[in-house]
């Protein structure tokens, strides 16, 4: 899937278990995904260099996904921030509005399900290419 | 008796998602990391520290989630639902059952892991 579609990936979740999950499921499609434990450690990451794609816990420390993705938007403009996937657990009604809301791109559900993130990956890598000149 | 503590279909959804090796390795750290969770809401719980109880809930929810361990999610749900609340009234009982249904599926993971 990598070669099909490059992308440059963030993951940020403080969870060990989920980040080593991920990482591996990424890794399968042929991604090395950049670490960021927590929302601040995230936007420090986006500082230093592009990504393309920020799969974003939304419950973690320090910062969560919902404030990381609010800084972010606000800081960066559409055309040049990542695309910001949502991760969350929490499967509560309005929880997919409330991360849309603060101006991330999709969502995933937790458990991690493979199928469901190379379909949030194929949307992002879709989206990103329409944005290129 | 394996049905009952670990659904069937998430767990054959986890082992389609990945290779044996890999699950085994990801079931060592559950095992590690989950005791340490249930100690974290213990602590939290003595210390009245309404955050570390609803944080370590959660991690634990969403881990035992995974692997269709859903009697145990259900019951760290249960557990962070009460904290997010913002106060600990009636978590000591929630914490029980949370370390009641670890013991009870921790076998019967050990027992599939042995068998990856």
């Amino acid at each position: 899937m990598a070669s099909r579609h490059p992308l440059k990936i963030l993951l940020a979740e403080d969870n060990a278990f989920n980040q080593k999950l991920a990482t591996h499921l990424l890794e399968q499609m042929g991604y090395q995904a950049d670490l960021a434990a927590n929302g601040l450690e995230a936007i420090q990451s986006l500082e230093r260099q592009h990504y393309d794609v920020i799969l974003m816990d939304v419950q973690m420390p320090e910062m969560d996904g919902l404030e990381a993705t609010r800084r972010i938007c606000a800081r960066w403009p559409r055309d040049t921030r990542p695309q910001i996937i949502a991760m969350t657990a929490n499967a509560m009604q309005g929880d997919r509005e409330m991360c849309l809301q603060v101006g991330m791109d999709d969502y995933i559900s937790k458990p991690i399900r493979v199928t469901e993130l190379a379909a949030a990956l194929e949307r992002a890598a879709s989206k990103d290419k329409g944005k290129e000149p | 008796m394996i049905e009952s503590l670990i659904d069937p279909e998430a767990w054959e959804t986890m082992k389609s998602m990945t290779d044996p090796a890999f699950l085994v390795e990801l079931i060592d750290v559950y095992l590690n990391d989950s005791p340490q969770l249930i100690e974290q809401m213990r602590l939290g719980l003595a210390a009245g520290d309404v955050e570390t109880v609803r944080r370590a809930a959660h991690s634990l929810k969403s881990n035992s989630a995974s692997f269709g361990a859903n009697r145990l999610a259900n019951a760290a749900r249960e557990l962070e639902m009460i904290a997010k609340g913002g106060n600990l009234d009636g978590a000591g009982i929630r914490l029980e059952v949370v370390e009641a249904e670890f013991i009870r599926a921790l076998p019967v993971l050990t027992e599939l892991k042995n068998e990856c």
